[in-house]
């Protein structure tokens, strides 16, 4: 028998699950559009806030806000997640057995469909950011490619601490009915507190400072400011990112164990 | 195997194969060797190109059985695994697990309500009831320890009074000039002997009491 073993074995896994994971997803190229277009809260929030700031003292200037949410049109777009309700399914209807018979972690089945998801996502959101560029030509900006860089590694992090938090929560599904129900509740402080409405500059400082602690800011707002040179502190930042993706990693962890030993896989 | 589906429904079931092979380490040599081997012996050839809700219920659940035996498990857990099927796809699936048992020496662990299905492939049969194990054995010993009596069947040239035949073993029915008479095993010879010399004869049947009506005997009666 030819069997793979190793580095070889990991590659081909990853390989696999990415491409069979992406061409599921342009089966859904049609939907994806709209998905990509259900997540522009941030451009209609871009006029808002360009319309505001050109009548009111804020901490950015309206092409400032007119980058800035554009940047966190694109954030937002590489870090939606719904792991949530594809393992609380999987948990109800007992597909999740199938899954605890293969020799690899269930967590890679859904990280694979994630990730691949945002290949298939891409087209879409060049048109809406070329339609941005045609709006709005005069906040069309090229950032050094350093930043770029630490951007896109930044995107990359948030993408996996946004995932692991959202996986995390799911565990619950071993325990309620519908774990969603939590994604519902932290979506409230993620939405406020992320960024994603209003930049954290404009937040008062007491509470910037405060929000600085929670995971929510790294999940769009520090990577947008990476990209646009909006100050923060750098190192600072990552290790905090690395500290909640240590917490949630350690809490998945422990509620899989348990959560494994409530599972019956009923009519599975 | 369950109820469930693995296979991915909007795509062909080769995809699905090909996450399977890479889960297990397989090459893409043995991978395609070993699905060209499965899809024959199970008659998918061209199907796994189709998307999977394209396939009808039987296609799926064989391109499923597939799927879970693309790494050659050596011990294979069905649970109903004719379930829905139509007959001709029932014997199709039966005769594939009693090839790969055969060519794999793999080991079946069977749960069913057909028991057509017990009947194609088990050596050895377990009867749980009310979470009790009540039997443990052959399907031959099954049919010895829970149904001692052998049907014979018969056709006669004339009219037979239940007390004339009941000479001979326990009447089951009688309708015209055919009866069925129940007798031990131990019996038969003896008393089908007898029968064929002292009755008028035109047809003899010997058969074993339906399985399903030992089982569903065995269950009603709660024999431990």
């Amino acid at each position: 028998m030819r069997y793979l073993k190793g580095s070889n074995r990991v590659w081909q896994v990853a390989r696999s699950l990415l491409s069979v994971y992406y061409a599921y997803m342009v089966e859904y190229r049609a939907e994806l559009m709209f998905w990509v277009l259900s997540g522009s809260l941030p451009l209609i929030l871009l006029g808002v806030w360009t319309q505001a700031s050109e009548g009111g003292q804020f901490a950015l200037s309206s092409i400032e806000f007119a980058r800035y949410f554009l940047a966190v049109f694109i954030t937002r777009q590489f870090t939606v997640v719904w792991v949530i309700w594809d393992f609380e399914k999987e948990v109800v209807e007992g597909t999740l057995s199938f899954r605890l018979l293969q020799p690899l972690d269930p967590g890679w089945h859904h990280f694979s469909t994630h990730f691949a998801e945002r290949g298939a996502r891409l087209p879409f959101i060049f048109v809406l950011v070329g339609l941005f560029a045609w709006l709005y030509p005069q906040a069309i900006w090229m950032p050094e490619l350093w930043r770029l860089g630490f951007y896109c590694i930044t995107l990359l992090v948030a993408f996996s601490l946004r995932f692991l938090a959202q996986y995390t929560f799911a565990m619950f599904a071993f325990w309620i009915e519908r774990a969603t129900a939590i994604e519902q509740f932290w979506f409230l402080f993620y939405l406020f507190l992320s960024g994603m409405v209003a930049p954290l500059n404009v937040f008062p400082e007491g509470i910037a400072q405060a929000v600085l602690w929670t995971p929510f800011p790294y999940l769009i707002y520090f990577p947008v400011a990476i990209l646009l040179g909006l100050q923060i502190n750098l190192l600072q930042g990552y290790c905090i990112m690395l500290g909640w993706f240590a917490l949630f990693w350690l809490a998945n962890r422990w509620l899989w164990k348990q959560g494994l030993k409530r599972y019956s896989g009923m009519g599975a | 195997m369950g109820q469930k589906q693995q296979l991915i429904w909007d795509l062909p079931a080769r995809d699905s194969l090909k996450i399977n092979a890479a889960i297990y380490g397989l090459t893409d040599a043995e991978a395609q060797q070993r699905i060209g081997e499965l899809a024959e012996m199970l008659f998918l050839n061209g199907k796994l190109e189709q998307p999977v809700r394209k396939l009808s219920l039987g296609e799926r659940m064989k391109a499923e059985l597939l799927a879970a035996l693309l790494h050659h498990p050596e011990v294979l857990f069905l649970d109903e695994p004719t379930l829905g099927l139509d007959v001709n796809a029932q014997a199709a699936v039966r005769e594939f697990l009693k090839d790969y048992n055969q060519q794999y020496n793999a080991t079946l662990l069977l749960t069913s309500h057909y028991m057509a299905d017990i009947t194609a492939l088990c050596d050895r049969v377990l009867l749980i009831h009310q979470g009790q194990l009540i039997y443990d054995g052959s399907l031959e010993g099954l049919l010895e320890k829970f149904s001692p009596c052998r049907a014979v069947q018969l056709d006669f040239s004339q009219v037979y009074s239940r007390d004339q035949l009941s000479a001979y073993g326990q009447v089951e029915s009688i309708e015209g000039q055919s009866a069925r008479l129940l007798v031990t095993r131990e019996k038969l010879t003896e008393t089908v002997s007898k029968v064929l010399a002292e009755l008028a004869v035109v047809d003899l049947s010997v058969t074993d009491s339906p399985i399903e009506e030992v089982i569903g005997q065995v269950f009603l009666e709660g024999i431990v």
